[in-house]
């Protein structure tokens, strides 16, 4: 049985992506980590907090 | 000496495991043959969508759970699943963009595993959208839970869907079919993104629990304000 030819040659220059790629996750989780310390502390802070 | 609860650790752990992890699959792990430098992506972009998955099957079995039983606690681990559950598909969705751009040539393409996708998150996020119109708790408990259990249908078909129809998505990767140096990074960053998401998961079940004591609180006092202010209106002849 054939296999199927896999084309030659890299992706040059990927860094980029890369860094695009874990910076994204970093923001994402650090940004929802603050959203959940904010809204945490509302609503402790407020007993008569409505949503 | 205050005490550090057991969320806390969690998520410690997982961010110690994460750095560890990325720094493995950023500067250690060799390049992939044919797509270079990209495919370190996938230490992160696999661990996010595994977790992403594993965090809405726990809120489809919570929503199950709200339902039999009827208790606010798990009602809301369900919202605190859901949410967290979204959060983790969008960026899979950002993360799986970035890759394909250099891979597939486009940022996005109408493609099994990409279109189910998103499904999940926008179904997810409108189970979340809905829910806070809802005042009553027991109502909104009831519904969100059912709507939680429906929607879930889509979460197999995001992980089978490149097996049962043809995908411009790779497959499923396994031990044998990645080499063993790459292995380790994404084993480490899949247990690290899981942990992440478990501490993400209990500080929203936190806020959702503070939220409905809360409305214990405020809801008799607004009624006892609305039946007030009705008893006074004038009475038309």
């Amino acid at each position: 049985m054939s296999e199927m030819a896999m084309p030659e040659g890299v992706i040059a220059g990927g860094w980029s992506y890369v860094i695009a790629a874990y910076g994204l996750t970093a923001v994402v989780f650090a940004g929802y980590a603050w959203s959940l310390w904010r809204r945490r502390r509302e609503a402790i802070r407020d007993p008569e907090n409505e949503r | 000496m205050t005490r550090l609860r057991w969320d806390a650790i969690v998520g410690l752990v997982g961010l110690a495991l994460l750095l560890a992890g990325s720094y493995i699959g950023l500067f250690e792990a060799p390049a992939e043959r044919h797509m270079g430098e990209v495919q370190r992506i996938m230490y992160a972009h696999v661990p996010t969508a595994w977790s992403s998955m594993l965090v809405l099957t726990a809120a489809f079995v919570f929503a199950i759970a709200s339902v039999w039983s009827g208790k606010a606690k798990w009602d809301a681990w369900m919202t605190g699943s859901t949410e967290v559950g979204v959060v983790m598909g969008a960026l899979l969705i950002g993360q799986g963009m970035i890759w394909a751009k250099p891979t597939w040539g486009v940022w996005w393409d109408w493609d099994v595993r990409l279109t189910t996708t998103l499904i999940m998150v926008i179904l997810f996020a409108g189970i979340l959208v809905l829910r806070s119109f809802v005042e009553d708790s027991e109502r909104r408990a009831t519904w969100s839970a059912v709507a939680v259990i429906i929607g879930y249908v889509d979460v197999p078909l995001v992980y089978f869907c490149v097996r049962w129809w043809r995908s411009l998505h790779q497959i499923q990767s396994s031990p044998e079919t990645v080499a063993s140096t790459m292995v380790t990074p994404l084993r480490i960053n899949a247990i690290a993104v899981l942990l992440i998401a478990i501490w993400f998961v209990a500080q929203r079940t936190r806020i959702e629990l503070a939220r409905r004591r809360n409305e214990s609180v405020a809801m008799p006092a607004r009624r006892a304000r609305r039946d007030g202010e009705t008893a006074a209106a004038p009475q038309e002849s």
